[in-house]
């Protein structure tokens, strides 16, 4: 699993997704085997992968396994109710449904 | 003859040395023997005296100034010297003595002199009152020869007259001190050898431009380089003004050919020279020159870039422009306030150098429209977009660069915004409540632009841009609408569709532009005649230089874009400076209009304004700097991103810095493709020639536009615009994707699907469709695709019409690179 957070270092929000989504997946016990990053959308490299992916607001977070993106929150910070489902897909042989990931975007 | 004495100190047989000295006593006793007597002009024979000579020669250089009698002894022996070979006679006549004394005067540099005994002969002569004698009436002539042409004169003293003035070198000197500053001594200095100079020519005709060229040199040669720049002149070589005057421009396709046309190419070139010695500083004007980077509209150097304005500015407070010969009250009826829109942009057409662009016109019309019947709304219709059309009356014959932006729903913006109404007051209602007359009267245009002109053919202005909006899929109507606009984009290619996502909103123009509306914006939008922007200025960086000059290393690539974009900085500080000059001039200024006061701002607002950072080439870059283009690789797809990131940041670092407003563009480049892409031809060689594209043997070349694609890369058109969309939000002053439809003509409902499509799942900004079409100038038929003879009547007199860069225009205009690029294109068939 992994995680981007896109944000800039003003951005309260951006931080307060980072830190919520790191709490969780320790919580959860996912720390081990999931990847979470934050993307300084005020670095070139960070704006460039933004650009890349299609994310221009912030905070934007995606969802990601090997496969693909499986969900995208773009401008809110996500409850852990609804990022939750995607951590625990394995275990519950569950599968993210588009209503589950909103603003998917395509790629 | 006397034998020569060996020198003292000198063997006889040895080789001999003379000293200057030795060789003046030695031609003046030569000279003392040669002539006993000379024929006077009565022909009576007298006594030659050679002292004679010499008391003429001195007495004209005292008038001079002249104060060496011993030189004047020693030039008397040259004139009987010369005579002695020359005339063949033992008994010269007075004229040809004279002859020779203006001869050996001029050829051992003694011009003066000799203009002032070719004067005191000629006084003589005239009052003797004799017939001429052919000695005399050359005598005439030469000084005839050496007066100097009075334009010359005016020009030095910068008056304005046809007058021949006499020549006086003091005018040389005037200048020199006035313009350049150079110390007044120098000055004597250089306008005595630049006299000099002059009368030793002999010309009969000096100009007052080639006066003033030798001045120049002088000051180079005396060390005055600063003083010489100063001290320039602009102007066309006349070889350059026959072109002008006789063959079409193509650095511009909205450019006619036309007197009214050449003769503001004509100016644009003095200003463009003015622009680069005067407004730029010299590293700047040397990068433009050198191909680093462009400075855009340097021939309307006097003027912003471009405009974008409301109509409620008409609609509140009339046509009122400083100095106008009468001014006009708000409007009260539809077709008046059309009148006032078009004067208005003419108007401006004067104090920008490109586009004109309105916003939400068919929303600011609607408190017009009410109770117009259908065909009543589309004879306004009609009356607005042939007005533009045709409006090839302003400056230079150009038709004005109009963009009208269009509206389905009434943008969240205006809304709840009290609407002005007929008089220029207040209606009582809000814009919300006319969203039915901006309705019909948006849907009678796209009838206008469906039909095409009188023959058929799309128009090419004024550009409709159509805002899609989250409201816009909310609004009732909205699917029969993008149906109808996206017929017209299949049938003519005429819609421009402005893709405004989330909380978006922005006032679009000129090939690509666009104007983001900030939230001091959207305060100003419950005034809407407050919402005025505009860009000062475009300067576009070569972007495949520096991928050249990097040569796959990144941390140079970098460094050499930091230079390049430093430059244009530096070249929009100096270009808002002048322009500030001009504008605080008030009404005295050739700005004036831009400085009117109308609502307790000035016209042009400044502190508002945009300046334009232009990319070029960027596919170019990649494919110099890591061996492949845009499409060929996702590393150099993700790459050019990273220099487009970078240059954004660098834009708004330098933003705060300046408290300027600097924002990437994509780059129209027009011209800017071409010239940039020849220039790195002629001093990279293959380097360039391995990336540049057209086609290099008749030098038809050009650089792919901003941050485009391939043109002729076989690419699924919605992945080409989706590929091209990334790019486009960090290019914040506007974006284009294009469409080349070439002679397939999709649906509507495919262009609705595809307008959709680019909406939903694209980051894309602006998208356009553009059909190819060839006109007959014989039987005035249009038929799809391009041909080079008419399918109706076999024609060969036809003007292909496609989009250039952001608009329509004919072929015939373009520019080679332009044309290289068409022939490139991959047309793509929507489905």
């Amino acid at each position: 699993m992994k995680v981007s957070v896109f944000g800039k270092q003003e951005c309260d929000a951006c931080k307060a997704a980072l830190e919520k989504i790191t709490y969780f997946s320790e919580k959860w016990g996912k720390g081990d085997t999931t990847a979470i990053g934050f993307i300084d959308m005020d670095t070139v490299d960070g704006l460039a992968e933004g650009a890349y992916r299609d994310v221009f607001d912030v905070p934007t977070v995606i969802f990601e396994d090997g496969a693909g993106e499986l969900a995208r929150w773009v401008k809110k910070v996500p409850t852990s109710e609804e990022f939750k489902t995607y951590f625990f897909r394995d275990a519950t042989d569950g599968q993210a449904t588009d209503e589950q990931a909103p603003d998917k975007g395509i790629h | 003859m006397e034998a020569i004495n060996v020198p003292a100190g000198q063997e006889a047989g040895d080789a001999l040395t003379y000293s200057e000295d030795d060789v003046h006593k030695l031609h003046h006793r030569l000279a003392s023997r040669m002539f006993q007597l000379v024929r006077k002009r009565d022909g009576q024979i007298v006594k030659f005296d050679p002292d004679n000579i010499g008391a003429a020669i001195f007495k004209a250089a005292q008038s001079v100034g002249g104060t060496e009698k011993e030189t004047a002894e020693r030039l008397a022996d040259e004139v009987i010297l010369y005579l002695y070979a020359n005339v063949g006679s033992s008994l010269p006549v007075v004229e040809e003595i004279q002859d020779a004394i203006e001869k050996v005067l001029i050829e051992q540099g003694h011009a003066k002199t000799a203009k002032a005994f070719i004067l005191y002969r000629h006084e003589r002569a005239k009052l003797r009152g004799a017939p001429k004698t052919r000695a005399e009436a050359d005598a005439e002539d030469k000084s005839k020869d050496l007066e100097i042409d009075p334009t010359e004169l005016a020009l030095f003293v910068r008056t304005s007259g046809d007058e021949i003035a006499n020549w006086d070198k003091q005018k040389m000197v005037q200048a020199m001190v006035r313009e350049a500053g150079v110390p007044e001594a120098v000055a004597q200095s250089i306008s005595r050898e630049v006299e000099e100079t002059i009368l030793s020519s002999r010309v009969k005709v000096i100009t007052v431009s080639l006066i003033r060229e030798m001045v120049n040199a002088k000051l180079i040669e005396h060390g005055f380089e600063d003083a010489r720049k100063k001290h320039a002149r602009l102007g066309v070589p006349l070889y350059d003004a026959e072109r002008i005057i006789t063959l079409r421009n193509r650095e511009n396709a909205n450019i006619p050919h036309n007197p009214e046309a050449t003769s503001m190419t004509l100016a644009e070139s003095i200003n463009k020279q003015y622009a680069l010695m005067r407004v730029f500083s010299q590293d700047v004007s040397d990068a433009h020159a050198r191909g680093d980077i462009h400075l855009h509209d340097l021939g309307f150097i006097n003027r912003p870039y471009c405009s974008g304005q409301s109509l409620e500015y008409v609609k509140k407070f009339g046509l009122s422009l400083p100095n106008a010969l009468s001014i006009a009250k708000p409007a009260r009826y539809p077709e008046t306030l059309l009148a006032h829109m078009v004067k208005f942009s003419a108007a401006l057409q004067g104090h920008f150098a490109g586009a004109i662009g309105w916003d939400a016109v068919n929303l600011f019309f609607a408190p017009f429209l009410i109770g117009l019947s259908s065909k009543e709304m589309k004879q306004l219709a009609q009356m607005l977009i042939f007005e533009y059309s045709q409006q090839s009356v302003a400056r230079g014959g150009q038709a004005i660069f109009s963009d009208i932006n269009i509206y389905w729903e009434v943008p969240k913006h205006f809304e709840n915004v009290e609407a002005i109404g007929p008089g220029g007051v207040s209606t009582g209602k809000t814009y919300s409540e006319y969203e039915r007359e901006s309705q019909r009267f948006a849907w009678a245009l796209f009838d206008v632009y469906l039909e095409g002109d009188g023959t058929g053919r799309p128009f090419f202005f004024p550009k409709p841009l159509v805002h899609i909006t989250e409201k816009f899929f909310a609004t009732p109507g909205h699917k029969e609408f993008l149906r109808h606009i996206s017929n017209v984009a299949a049938e003519k290619g005429n819609t421009y569709f402005v893709f405004d996502r989330g909380e978006t909103a922005k006032i679009s123009e000129c090939c690509r532009l666009s104007f983001k509306l900030e939230q001091s914006d959207l305060d100003d939008a419950k005034m809407p005649w407050r919402m005025r922007y505009s860009a000062m200025q475009n300067v576009t960086l070569n972007l495949p230089r520096a991928g050249i000059l990097a040569a796959g290393d990144d941390e140079r690539l970098f460094a050499i874009l930091d230079d390049f974009f430093d430059l244009a900085i530096k070249a929009h500080i100096q270009k808002k400076n002048f322009i500030m000059s001009l504008l605080n001039l008030k009404d005295e200024g050739p700005l004036a209009l831009l400085t009117m006061e109308k609502d307790g701002e000035p016209y042009l607002r400044t502190k508002r304004a945009s300046y334009l950072i232009g990319v070029l080439g960027l596919n170019e870059l990649t494919q110099a700097h890591m061996g492949a283009e845009l499409h060929q690789s996702e590393d150099a797809f993700k790459f050019g991103l990273k220099v487009i990131a970078y240059l954004n940041l660098k834009s708004k670092a330098a933003s705060k810095r300046y408290g300027m407003k600097f924002v990437l563009e994509q780059t129209p480049a027009e011209s800017a493709a071409f010239r940039l892409s020849r220039l790195d031809l002629d001093r990279y060689g293959k380097k360039a020639e391995a990336i540049v594209k057209g086609d290099l043997e008749k030098k038809r070349t050009y650089y792919t536009n901003s941050t485009f694609l391939n043109v002729s890369e076989n690419l699924n058109p919605i992945e080409r615009v989706r590929r091209e969309g990334k790019y486009h939000d960090l290019i914040e002053a506007g974006a284009l994707s294009h469409v080349w439809l070439a002679d397939s003509r999709p649906s509507a409902d495919s262009i609705a699907n595809f307008v959709i499509k680019t909406f939903k799942l694209t980051r894309n900004a602006q998208i356009a469709f553009s059909p190819e079409f060839t006109s007959c100038n014989d039987c005035d038929r249009v038929t799809r695709g391009l041909s080079q003879t008419c399918p109706h009547c076999g024609s060969m007199n036809v003007d292909g019409i496609t989009r250039v860069t952001g608009y329509f225009s004919k072929i015939s205009g373009w520019n080679d690179g332009k044309r290289a690029e068409l022939a490139d294109r991959y047309r793509s068939n929507i489905q």
